[in-house]
């Protein structure tokens, strides 16, 4: 039997938008994840504290108020230096203030080392299946 | 008419009590009694105690120990603020002593360091179920090499019990339910059974205890583990309306007990795994005597800020002497003085310790608390216990606590309107003694000696 995909899920710094998280813990679940959800405001140490002592296999960050960016920085560096080297990572939401282009903001969240940006119009199917896709290919690399 | 004796085997002084029911009050207190401890036999103190206080032998019998120290528990996790803080929790409520704490992967000098602390049990902790296997299998390796009369607890990951169990065969093991099975859900129950039974099994067999048991046909239980049961019955019989504390200080130790809820605040984000209603944490540095030096290590500078230098220089020549002799007292009223700033020390490092936090976050709606720990603003009653607190006079507890936080930008969720009561004959235990066999009874007495109801 294939192993279970434990992912950790949560909305990073000061946001307290709730409701995208519930979403996004019931979606995952459905699709066959088992999520240890977060909940809203977490610290990049959280998450990583969270994947560590549960053995997940990838980090979702959630960020609806347009600071994502200066929550996620350092992030992947963080993960490295506290043993989660390669973990999958994957951003999504409204990540910047105002309007910017999609493929300008997810150039820099792959520069940071996210594996995948999502943005707010996304099929979240493409992105459970995506989600699966690079844990396989990390188990396997 | 019925006879209830509690009898607490200390580490100085063997204590009992024998309590008839009362109709109002649950219990009345018949008579108290002390004998010193017998250390090397310690059926001697406890027969003197029962034979003073029920030569008949009819009063039914509840006693505890806390000989030894209590048991000394070597706790390990993999991440500090989850399945570590749930081993320390575990360990504590057990009524153990933590000897050495540590976290992620062990390397030889941590093993080294664990013996050299010289502990009765191992509690291996780690992985939430079907979580982190790596760090709880290196563990395993290391562990293997202990010397095989130690026992080990293993309260960690379920998926890896087969592997703790081939790896750990050759000693002493207890497989239990994982300490933190699911992050939200903390699970110290079972291992603090483990602890519990270990210690009938590990102390009892020592310094006649062993004999003690087999003549009464009763088992002993831990000081703080009686404690603890018996302020979680209390807390329940209040219909968890007062949160309380209770402070008990000695030589070598300061414990800290509390009891209370955490309400809900708007604009409050309570973070970390959640409290339990009541929880002890002990601290093995802070203590009046033998851990006079450590305490004072630690207050050193705010005492210097709050009196001055010369006072706390002054103090270090007192606190050189007690620390060497741990029989001595105060002989002059500034020593008086010395030892009381050293007790308010002692509790503040305590209180500071077993108290949570919150953090101003500014969000995109406006400020927002962020709290970690146990919230203490509820609690209204603080009771003072162990030979040197319970002896002051409320005014010289009212000055027990420093006020100042240690950090402006992070707020210290202590008490904030408080009574302190002494336990002035150092009844607690025995009443918690009691408590095994008339719980209500006890509650209703505690409660009308504070005054509660």
């Amino acid at each position: 039997m294939d192993r279970e995909m434990v992912i950790v899920l949560g909305v990073i710094g000061a946001d307290c938008h709730a409701v995208g998280n519930k979403i996004l813990e019931r979606f995952f679940g459905d699709q066959g994840f088992k999520v240890v959800n977060l909940g809203v405001m977490v610290s990049q140490d959280e998450y990583i504290d969270a994947a560590i002592e549960t053995g997940a296999e990838a980090i979702v960050v959630q960020s609806l108020y347009g600071h994502g960016e200066i929550d996620c920085q350092g992030f992947r560096e963080r993960c490295t230096e506290r043993g989660l080297e390669g973990i999958v990572m994957h951003v999504g939401g409204n990540l910047v203030v105002g309007k910017a282009e999609p493929e300008e903001v997810r150039k820099k969240f792959l520069a940071m080392g996210f594996d995948r940006v999502v943005f707010p119009h996304d099929d979240l199917r493409e992105e459970a299946e995506a989600l699966k896709r690079d844990i396989l290919s990390r188990r396997t690399a | 008419m019925k006879k209830y004796l509690g009898i607490d085997i200390g580490s100085t002084w063997t204590k009992g009590a024998i309590f008839t029911p009362d109709a109002e009050k649950g219990l009345r207190l018949e008579a108290l009694f002390r004998t010193p401890t017998t250390v090397d036999d310690l059926r001697r103190g406890f027969d003197t105690c029962r034979g003073q206080l029920d030569p008949e032998g009819e009063a039914e019998l509840y006693y505890s120990s806390s000989a030894k120290g209590g048991l000394r528990i070597a706790a390990l996790g993999v991440v500090p603020e989850l399945t570590l803080r749930m081993a320390r929790e575990a360990a504590c409520s057990a009524g153990g002593k933590i000897t050495s704490v540590t976290a992620y992967k062990l390397c030889a000098d941590d093993v080294a360091e664990l013996l050299k602390k010289e502990p009765d049990i191992v509690l291996l902790t780690g992985g939430t179920d079907g979580g982190n296997e790596e760090c709880v299998r290196h563990n395993l390796e290391l562990l293997a090499q202990l010397p095989p009369e130690l026992p080990v607890i293993y309260a960690g990951n379920r998926s890896l019990r087969d592997a703790v169990r081939a790896k750990l065969a050759s000693r002493e093991l207890k497989v239990v339910e994982n300490v933190l099975p699911e992050l939200s859900r903390p699970n110290a129950g079972p291992a603090r059974e483990a602890i519990r039974e270990l210690f009938l099994e590990r102390i009892v067999s020592g310094r006649g205890l062993d004999r003690i048991v087999a003549e009464t046909g009763r088992e002993p239980v831990p000081t703080p583990l009686a404690m603890l049961e018996f302020l979680k019955s209390f807390y329940e019989y209040t219909g968890e309306r007062t949160g309380f504390a209770v402070v008990d200080m000695g030589g070598a130790t300061t414990d800290f007990y509390s009891a209370c809820a955490d309400k809900f605040e708007p604009n409050v984000m309570v973070r970390g795994i959640p409290e339990p209603p009541v929880k002890r944490t002990v601290e093995g540095d802070v203590g009046m005597r033998v851990s006079a030096r450590a305490a004072f290590e630690e207050i050193r500078d705010e005492l210097a800020r709050r009196r001055g230098d010369d006072f706390a220089e002054k103090m270090e020549k007192y606190i050189d002497r007690v620390s060497s002799e741990c029989e001595y007292l105060p002989q002059t009223p500034e020593e008086r003085d010395f030892d009381l700033a050293l007790a308010a020390g002692c509790c503040t490092v305590a209180l500071r310790r077993h108290a949570g936090r919150r953090r101003q976050v500014f969000t995109t709606t406006g400020p927002v608390a962020i709290q970690t720990g146990r919230n203490l603003k509820s609690v209204s009653v603080v009771i003072g216990s162990g030979g040197f607190l319970s002896r002051m006079t409320p005014e010289e507890l009212k000055n027990m606590w420093w006020d100042t936080p240690v950090d402006p930008e992070c707020e210290l969720l202590t008490p904030t309107e408080f009574v302190w009561y002494p336990d002035v004959e150092g009844l607690m235990v025995l009443v918690a003694d009691a408590a095994r066999g008339v719980p209500e009874a006890a509650c209703r007495f505690l409660s009308g000696r504070l005054d509660l109801i």
